[in-house]
């Protein structure tokens, strides 16, 4: 896709931000494919990513890079499923922590799934807009959040490179590609 | 059988092998989650760099002590010692000069699509996937595919196949790149 061409800054970013969280908030159902990238004492793993939302459902596909095993994690906001090619399955109310517990990963899925849009999670939360009026940084839930490489796509604009940190640990997404719905179909 | 003959033929004599692959990562129901390309060489023993180049850049490379995993996007850098984490990646089975029968159950699925087919399947427990196929030429590997618990599919196709080119060795040495996070064992 061709690089967006750095555009003028808009007059009013906080106007041109509710635009954007006005459009991103209809966006309830969407797909996306990429890497996840996860750094927490001393060990690093990364993988190719598969994500489907709809509503507050999700299905997750984190594959391991060279054939070395997969994982699925599938839930709802009280209940989740884990599912790994070793044969370990393992059910949670709290995918947070079922990742912790079973993989050592620090990964806030019941956030991450805003902050990949570019978007806060629900609650308190400090934020820096770009000069387009999109979220360039973000503190919440005491993760710093940097939101990069914004894609025009079905009416919305979307990052393409998500880095948040807490600590020492790091969780870092690359998309892909996005499916979202067209606008159209948003309502 | 066959099979096993066509595998030793393609091993015996192998120092070095220079390919370019094509992956696919296959879905346990057959969808295609992810294509990727790129080159692949190996030294035995154990040495090899498999260049993911598109659609995204990725490097991997055992350096004959550790085994470094480079995601250029998500600017991370992993190492690990080699010895531990690698016994049974499909490069590492290339670039190994452990007698295969040794590691794996050897079974011949005989001749389809063309080629001549072998399933191995580790004897250890711990592998990190259930089996793997290869598809075989009378003196050449074409393809290796990974399946893992999950029924998920890692699929390396060789479009060309050299069979001890000469290489640099500092082809195998690895220099993690500046600002970027290098994580792991004696780092």
């Amino acid at each position: 896709c061709a690089a967006l061409a750095p555009e003028p800054p808009v007059a009013d970013p906080e106007q041109a931000w509710a635009i954007h969280r006005d459009r991103l908030e209809t966006i309830d159902n969407w797909g996306l494919n990429g890497r996840l990238a996860i750094q927490s004492d001393g060990e690093a793993w990364h993988a190719t990513l598969n994500w489907r939302q709809e509503d507050s459902r999700y299905a997750m596909r984190i594959t391991a890079p060279l054939g070395q095993g997969s994982l699925r994690l599938e839930g709802s906001p009280r209940f989740v499923q884990l599912q790994t090619s070793k044969g370990e399955r393992a059910v949670s109310d709290d995918p947070e922590q079922l990742l912790y517990q079973q993989l050592g990963w620090p990964v806030p899925v019941a956030s991450l799934r805003y902050w990949v849009l570019g978007l806060p999670a629900p609650g308190a939360a400090q934020r820096e807009l770009d000069s387009q009026g999109r979220l360039a940084r973000l503190q919440q839930d005491g993760w710093s959040i940097r939101f990069m490489d914004y894609r025009q796509q079905d009416g919305a604009e979307v990052p393409t490179r998500v880095f948040a940190s807490r600590g020492d640990a790091e969780v870092r997404l690359v998309i892909g590609n996005w499916t979202l719905p067209s606008p159209a179909g948003a309502g | 059988g066959q099979g096993q003959q066509n595998l030793e033929s393609f091993l015996s004599g192998l120092d070095t092998m220079r390919a370019e692959f094509v992956q696919t990562l296959v879905e346990a129901d057959g969808s295609i989650i992810e294509e990727s390309q790129g080159e692949m060489l190996i030294k035995r023993p154990g040495r090899f760099r498999l260049e993911y180049l598109k659609p995204y850049r990725q490097t991997y490379v055992a350096d004959g002590e550790r085994f470094w995993m480079y995601d250029h996007d998500l600017e991370q850098v992993s190492v690990r010692e080699q010895g531990d984490t690698l016994g049974d990646t499909p490069a590492m089975l290339l670039s190994g000069t452990r007698p295969l029968d040794e590691g794996f159950e050897i079974k011949e699925l005989g001749n389809h699509e063309g080629f001549t087919w072998l399933e191995l399947r580790p004897k250890g427990g711990d592998a990190t996937f259930e089996s793997i196929r290869l598809a075989l030429e009378p003196e050449l590997l074409r393809a290796m595919e990974m399946v893992d618990g999950l029924g998920q599919i890692t699929r390396l196709y060789f479009n060309t196949v050299e069979r001890n080119p000469g290489i640099k060795p500092a082809a195998f040495d690895f220099q993690p790149p500046e600002g970027v996070d290098v994580v792991g064992e004696g780092y």
